[in-house]
């Protein structure tokens, strides 16, 4: 094989997740032992096939949100209130349970809250083995003609503590230690959406 | 206004460390998940439990937003957090190793950690491994998930791959090929870019 005419991507990426024919192995490994840009070229998408197949440890969802929370804005103040409309709850599960007089096994509330321009499903997840009670929550636009914003925040607010808060990406999705109290208000802000959530 | 905002994803560290001076959320949270695996891998690699390791991450990212003004190099950003990272691994490492000399109990030497045979070279390994997949991602869709997708292990079928991203079987092909040729290009760029860094600091340290 002339080192001037080098190898397919086919036998590249065949060679590179191991999966060469015998047959082609040999002339494939010839012009390697040649060719220094087919050899780079090889190590490259080998390199990328064994760092993906080796799983390296990620940090867990809390840790990451530690470190996005370091850059998170000011919640609004007091005086900004006004500016975030008053969400209204149009479903909570509780009043399913209540209805038909059972109590569900695990923790989970799910809520719905309404705006004029969308809907914000929030599910209260309670303490599970090894897991902390979570809030998780998103976002839904009702005109989905509209593109997602790019870049939100949600902050969560109790009386007696910090407000904590956490970066809302394009799918508008977001989760956080839930509350520890039963009084506690969210405010979202999502593009030109900014929605308030008061839990009384 | 948020609509205004580039795709951080898409920007080299220079850039988005401007947008991080800022205080932008959004280009913050593209550095924190483009350098997660690498932060959060030293102190792993070096021996650390996931607690400590998740210490060294918090450390070395508020140690990044307080010296983001000081950072000489942005494009260096990755040597920056690695220096950082595996100098936060030693600091734990070390009060580590003093609480074990100063806790003569036996229930300690149970919890001794196990350290890798030789965590320089893990954490060489790692940070190649996450400049390939940086280079990757920052290809965008659908090289992205093409090349993701074919190197995952096991790969992908192409079948499948070809049906999430809506493209006729036979295009992925030659889609495949122009996005090997992209990613040579870029980390072609990038080893340039690289050994001049490595020659500047060179130059500086004589």
């Amino acid at each position: 094989m002339n080192s001037r005419i080098h190898l397919s991507d086919s036998v590249l990426v065949s060679m590179a997740l191991r999966r060469t024919p015998p047959s082609r192995a040999g002339r494939a490994h010839a012009h390697l032992a040649t060719c220094p840009r087919c050899a780079h070229d090889l190590s490259t998408l080998r390199g990328l096939h064994e760092h993906l197949a080796r799983r390296w440890p990620e940090p867990s969802e809390g840790t990451l949100s530690r470190a996005l929370a370091l850059v998170a804005p000011r919640p609004p103040r007091r005086a900004d209130w006004d500016r975030f409309r008053l969400a209204r709850l149009v479903y909570d599960s509780r009043w399913q349970e209540a209805a038909h007089a059972v109590r569900a096994t695990a923790a989970t509330q799910h809520q719905v809250w309404r705006l004029p321009s969308a809907d914000l499903d929030l599910r209260l997840e309670g303490p599970g083995v090894g897991a902390a009670p979570t809030l998780l929550g998103q976002i839904l636009p009702r005109r989905r003609r509209r593109r997602a914003p790019a870049s939100g925040t949600v902050w969560i607010v109790e009386s007696g503590a910090e407000p904590r808060s956490v970066v809302l990406g394009s799918t508008g999705e977001f989760s956080l230690p839930a509350p520890r109290s039963e009084r506690w208000a969210l405010w979202l802000q999502w593009g030109p959406l900014r929605l308030r959530v008061v839990r009384r | 206004m948020a609509s205004d905002l580039p795709d951080f994803t898409r920007l080299p560290d220079v850039d988005i460390l401007v947008w991080c001076s800022r205080r932008e959320p959004l280009a913050w949270r593209e550095v924190v998940q483009r350098y997660r695996r690498l932060v959060y891998g030293i102190p792993r690699a070096m021996g650390l439990q996931p607690s400590d390791a998740d210490e060294v991450f918090q450390q070395t990212f508020s140690a990044l937003l307080r010296d983001l003004h000081k950072l000489r190099e942005p494009d260096r950003l990755e040597a920056w957090l690695v220096t950082a990272s595996r100098r936060a691994s030693l600091r734990l490492l070390r009060s580590e190793r003093r609480r074990r000399r100063l806790a003569e109990d036996s229930v300690m030497d149970g919890l001794r950690l196990a350290t890798p045979v030789d965590p320089a070279e893990e954490i060489e390994r790692l940070r190649r491994g996450e400049r390939l997949l940086r280079a990757v991602e920052a290809l965008g869709d659908p090289c992205r998930k093409i090349l993701l997708g074919l190197f995952a292990s096991p790969p992908r079928p192409y079948g499948e791959l070809a049906r999430e991203l809506g493209l006729p079987l036979g295009s992925l092909g030659p889609t495949r090929g122009r996005c090997l040729q992209r990613l040579r290009t870029r980390l072609g760029r990038e080893r340039n870019s690289l050994n001049e860094g490595e020659a500047v600091v060179r130059r500086g340290s004589r």
